[in-house]
């Protein structure tokens, strides 16, 4: 079984999973630390909003208020 | 006539609309063709063989007093084994899901059942629709993969064992087994199709879609399951066109005026590892298109469009932990290995990473909605070669990531066949909720070319 970083330690504390569930993955993890370091590297203005923001609109089609 | 299993689902449909086919004939005839050629392709989770027969007998019934439900009457239709199915096992290929019966139907499922078709039974999907792999096979070489995730859908239709059947895509999973097992699939625009009752890989990323043998196939498919669905708040809110196969059946070959649609064709990425002989059948491909009257010209893909990839995956992983951190607390040892790899990595994404690649995603959505103001249509390859052999991998769906990345509407309509006798596909995309645009595209294609004729040498 592999050490965990601390955070990472700390991490599955908090979402209740065992210290020691299995591998790490530390190949796949080498290519999602490559990802992570690519779409950082990349300027985002603040105005650009996050894809999958809240969708009301059926909402507003199920459950009109009386005016 | 040909034998009823191996006509197209449109003949078949055509064929029972007109009195000369009745939904027993048709289901018997395919539950043959099960019985012969299924124990090679294994592409069935379960096959509802009592429940498809009483379903066949009733609309023979209706059939014969003179009234047909729906565009899809009688019509056997594969279901993967992520969409509900009410009172039928719904497994996701996983132990963590075995002997889950749901109450009530998918949205896509109930919408096939009102237009008549019957459930033959759930096909077999990779892991919860993942990347660890299903028993099926690729009925073209047995043993080579027929993709995944919907590797059960895409095998079933090669190996007439079925008309139609849905899929769905996160990545690849309609597109690449669809290329490698020779047939049409669709991933529709996200809100397109509703997602409610399907299994969630990665919540904003999933899109269910239809699979079948031919273009017009999966219109007729599209038009049974399509439009808003107030159990997806994602579907889209206006109805959706009605008659994508009536706008297809108006536009003969013989009939269609060369067309003006202009076609793309990127400058990079989707030649990246392409193996020889399947790019140089995407090139003779692209000529055909050129040949049917369409502009075809180099398109740049934005800058933003690596980093976009890159941003898919760890929405994928982080979206796929968090589906399934619940039942990993207690279960891990009960999940593949490819899921379990995607699960511990997305665990460990950063939440403001996560936020990133949103944002990513929006930009890159952006500038593909400019580059299609420019061109109606994007023409790459399906997948980076033919299904590869063996059967441990699906094969890869970096070809089909951009457009399950950014919600727009692809297909895949197969292109050619290589010298070992593996179908290969073209992938067109198009604006988003234009499907129609892009089934025109391939329907003209298809008629142009009829690769899709071909059968597997089972």
């Amino acid at each position: 079984m592999e050490s965990d970083r601390p955070i990472t330690a700390g991490t599955r504390a908090l979402l209740r999973l065992p210290a020691t569930s299995g591998e790490r993955f530390p190949e796949e993890w080498k290519i999602v630390a490559r990802r992570i370091e690519a779409v950082h590297t990349h300027s985002v203005s603040h105005d650009t909003e996050p894809a999958g923001a809240p969708r009301l609109q059926h909402l507003l089609a199920v459950r009109l208020n009386p005016t | 006539m040909s034998d009823p299993w191996d006509l197209s689902l449109s003949a078949a449909a055509a064929a029972i609309a007109a009195g000369r086919l009745t939904p027993v004939e048709l289901l018997e005839s395919t539950l043959d063709r099960i019985e012969r050629v299924e124990p090679r392709v294994q592409a069935w989770a379960r096959i509802q063989t009592d429940d498809a027969r009483r379903e066949a007998d009733r609309l023979t019934r209706l059939q014969r007093s003179g009234r047909i439900l729906g565009p899809l009457h009688g019509i056997p239709v594969g279901i993967k084994d992520i969409f509900n199915t009410a009172g039928v096992e719904t497994a996701c290929g996983s132990r963590i899901m075995a002997g889950f019966v749901p109450a009530t139907d998918a949205t896509a499922v109930a919408r096939l059942r009102a237009a008549g078709a019957i459930i033959l039974g759930k096909t077999h999907t990779t892991e919860f629709a993942s990347f660890d792999p299903s028993p099926a096979r690729n009925p073209w070489a047995l043993t080579h993969t027929p993709g995944g995730s919907s590797s059960g859908s895409g095998a079933a239709l090669a190996a007439g064992m079925c008309q139609g059947a849905l899929g769905s895509q996160t990545s690849g999973s309609i597109i690449r087994p669809a290329a490698f097992c020779g047939v049409v699939g669709l991933k529709p625009t996200f809100g397109r199709v509703s997602r409610h009752g399907v299994h969630p890989l990665a919540w904003t990323l999933d899109h269910p879609g239809p699979m079948a043998r031919t273009v017009r196939d999966v219109a007729l498919l599209l038009d049974a399951i399509a439009g808003p669905d107030p159990q997806d708040a994602a579907t889209f809110s206006a109805p959706a066109p009605l008659g994508y196969a009536a706008v297809l059946a108006a536009t003969g070959t013989s009939d269609r005026p060369a067309a003006a649609l202009r076609v793309g064709v990127p400058d990079r990425y989707f030649t990246d590892g392409l193996d020889d002989e399947a790019e140089e059948l995407y090139r003779a491909a692209v000529r055909v298109l050129e040949t049917l009257g369409y502009g075809v010209r180099e398109i740049r893909l934005p800058d933003e469009f690596e980093a976009g990839m890159d941003a898919h995956e760890l929405i994928h992983n982080a979206e796929a932990a968090a589906v399934h951190v619940d039942t990993y607390r207690t279960r891990a040892d009960d999940y593949g290995s490819k899921l379990r790899a995607i699960i511990e990595t997305g665990l460990q994404i950063p939440a403001p990473t996560y936020v990133r690649a949103q944002q990513v995603r929006t930009m890159v959505i952006r500038r593909l909605a400019d580059l299609l103001e420019t061109v109606d249509v994007i023409a790459t390859p399906a997948a980076p070669g033919p299904a590869p052999e063996g059967l441990a991998s699906t094969g890869s769906p970096v070809f089909n990531r951009p457009f399950s990345f950014t919600g727009f509407p692809s297909l895949t309509v197969p292109c050619g066949v290589t010298g070992a006798g593996l179908p290969v596909g073209l992938q067109l995309a198009g604006r988003p909720f234009d499907e129609g645009t892009i089934l025109r595209a391939a329907a003209a294609y298809e008629d142009a070319t009829g690769w899709g004729q071909r059968r597997p040498p089972l």
